[in-house]
């Protein structure tokens, strides 16, 4: 029996693997629905054997995507469709009258957002005829171009309230934001100097994964010390620690501290890091992607001196980003990329104007847009929460509730496995967590970093609350949300005994 | 970009060409934000009594009804399949904007 409980999920882990290797559609659907109907065979199994599964290395998940890619023929398993016992069971029968295919709603603003209709109108025209490179000082086309790179350099200073556009390079994205500022700052002011004492970085253990590599390459080639502060239950720093680590390590350099996490939303207390880093004389980087055009940063308020933006995660396009460097008291760092001499020789490289026109259009948008934005999220945000949780017991939210941006909403659903959950929800596009951990089994370290243990990390879903989501889509994910959860528990025997007035952790599992 | 000050014929004659943009997208997401942003905007500024305000706002909508209807038009080409929640009807295809 065990064995058998196995196998079902192994399929379902086929599934989303296959999905994430490029499987067509087909394929994947067919794999998405086959799970749940052989866990309906041996239900009772599901939840344990769920579990026990996660304990696989994922390797071995990853090896068994060929075999569903050469047995599972599309067409063929289409066609068998309606013989597939249980499979309305948990997947729904929602689509099966329809003849069109459908796709999901967009739930996953977290991972990126969907181009702005004015950023688009705003590219277009450098998409198409004003193709000069702003560099070129010799003509027409450089200098239109160039005229509006400058004036979207205007718009990210403003709306990140920099007092001179000058203070804005340009780059690929916040990973690249992201290293330029926390390599380029240690490696400038460690340097090559051997006589200088080896400085010091701290960030904290639930950065985005760039900063945490970029903290750990300087920690490989010697270029710096890195502490990663803890952060409590609720995902925020301690500023007591901070303060203490800073007064205990003289060699600090840089402190590096986000501003609104990406997989639960929490902010942390910008202003009060800033005067911090005041106090010890250290600069202060912060990773604000996921918090720019959302909520409001005053980079001198807060005594900000880099900053890090994404332009895709405030309805800009992919692939451009800016770091802001403070003039003044200036900041000097080592530049990643060297070359022309562009972007006050932090960046060389052509700017590429076209992204840059849409990111300040982006920008400019988001600043006259906040307010309203942020209402609206905000009450589909509780929306959302008080719908699941008026339904559903045992949903935890994680992360500070109060402390948060609530267009992003991380919730565990206890005694249901997040992935299969992911599954179950095909026609909402979620995450578990952070697109670039999500490939890999391993929870959460975000969640871990919390204090979650590794059900709760394991059982939670990240809802991303955008500019265009609309109160029938919420309404959707609500129903949706409750009806699949409910089914998953019902097969589950550990939400049997949990019903029965067992307590699960006094029982020893002898499989493990 | 104008600084008229707007009638009350004008600024509805301007709220219903918004509204008429709006439903050239064939991107389910993108016809309601637009609807939706521009009833709430036209709700907001009844209240408006300073008229340099009431004549940014008339400005700020003509410029995003030029936007609405170049990119509704674009939209409208580049079509994908029906979201699951969509139930209202969509726009039958390319069309270029009338008045
Ligand atoms: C907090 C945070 N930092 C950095 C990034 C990376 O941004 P980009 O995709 O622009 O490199 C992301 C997005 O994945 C993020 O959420």
């Amino acid at each position: 029996m065990y064995g058998a409980g196995g196998r079902a999920v192994e399929v379902g882990r086929q599934a989303v693997v296959g999905a994430r290797t490029g499987l067509g559609l087909g394929v994947r659907r067919t794999a998405v629905n086959m799970g749940p109907s052989l866990t309906a065979r041996s239900a009772s199994s599901l939840s344990l054997s769920t579990l026990s599964l996660l304990s696989l290395p994922a390797s071995s998940c990853l090896l068994r995507v060929s075999l569903a890619e050469s047995s599972l023929s599309s067409k063929g398993i289409v066609k068998e469709k309606g013989k597939v016992r249980g499979m309305a069971s948990v997947t729904g029968a929602a689509n099966e009258g329809e003849k069109k295919p459908t796709r999901p709603i967009y739930l996953d603003a977290q991972a990126t957002t969907p181009l702005d209709p004015r950023v688009l109108d705003a590219m277009l025209p450098l998409m198409t005829w004003e193709y000069g490179n702003p560099h070129s000082r010799t003509h027409q086309y450089g200098w239109e171009t160039e005229a509006k790179v400058e004036e979207a350099r205007e718009h990210i200073a403003t709306l990140i309230g920099a007092s001179d556009s000058k203070e804005i390079i340009f780059t690929s994205g916040a990973t690249e934001s992201n290293n330029t500022a926390i390599k380029g700052v240690a490696r400038f002011y460690g340097g090559s100097d051997s006589t200088k004492p080896r400085p010091h970085v701290i960030t904290t253990q639930t950065e985005h994964k760039c900063v945490l590599d970029s903290c750990r390459v300087l920690q490989a080639e010697g270029a710096a010390d890195v502490t990663y502060l803890p952060v409590g239950t609720n995902g925020l720093v301690d500023l007591a620690q901070l303060d203490a680590t800073l007064a205990a390590n003289p060699h600090t350099v840089l402190v590096s501290i986000m501003a609104v996490n990406n997989e639960i939303g929490v902010v942390q207390p910008l202003a009060a890091i800033g005067a911090l880093c005041r106090k010890y004389k250290v600069f202060f980087h912060t990773d604000a992607a996921q918090a720019v055009g959302k909520i409001a940063i005053d980079v001198n308020a807060m005594h900000i001196d880099l900053l890090s933006v994404s332009g895709h995660k405030l309805y800009g396009p992919r692939g451009v980003g800016a770091l802001f460097v403070r003039r003044r008291p200036r900041v000097r760092l080592e530049p990643l990329i060297n070359g022309g001499g562009q972007e006050r020789g932090l960046r060389s490289g052509t700017v590429p104007a076209g992204l840059v026109v849409g990111f300040g259009e982006a920008a400019r948008v988001a600043k006259a847009e906040m307010a309203y934005d942020h209402a609206r999220i905000s009450q589909l945000s509780a929306r959302l929460v008080g719908g699941i949780t008026a339904r559903l017991s045992h949903v935890i939210r994680n992360g500070d509730p109060v402390q948060t941006y609530p267009g992003c909403v991380n919730l565990s659903f206890a005694y249901v496995e997040g992935e299969s959950l992911l599954m179950a929800l095909k026609d909402i596009a979620l995450s578990s967590g952070s697109a670039c951990t999500s490939a890999s089994l391993e929870p959460s370290y975000v969640l871990r970093a919390i204090g979650a243990d590794d059900e709760t990390a394991h059982s939670s879903i990240r809802f991303g609350i955008g500019r265009f989501t609309t109160v029938d889509e919420i309404d959707f994910v609500i129903d949706r949300v409750v009806d699949r959860v409910t089914r998953l528990r019902e097969m589950s025997p550990l939400w049997e005994m949990v019903q029965e007035g067992i307590d699960l952790k006094s029982i020893e599992w002898s499989q493990h | 970009m104008t600084t008229t000050l707007p009638t009350r014929a004008q600024a509805l004659e301007l709220y219903r060409a918004l509204l008429r943009s709006a439903r050239q997208f064939s991107n389910y997401n993108f016809r309601n934000y637009v609807a939706r942003r521009a009833t709430d905007a036209f709700r907001a500024n009844q209240t408006l009594s300073d008229s340099a305000a009431r004549a940014a706002a008339y400005a700020n909508g003509l410029a995003e009804l030029g936007v609405a209807r170049r990119q509704g038009a674009i939209d409208a080409m580049y079509r994908s399949e029906r979201l699951v929640v969509e139930k209202t009807s969509r726009p039958s295809g390319y069309n270029v904007y009338r008045e």
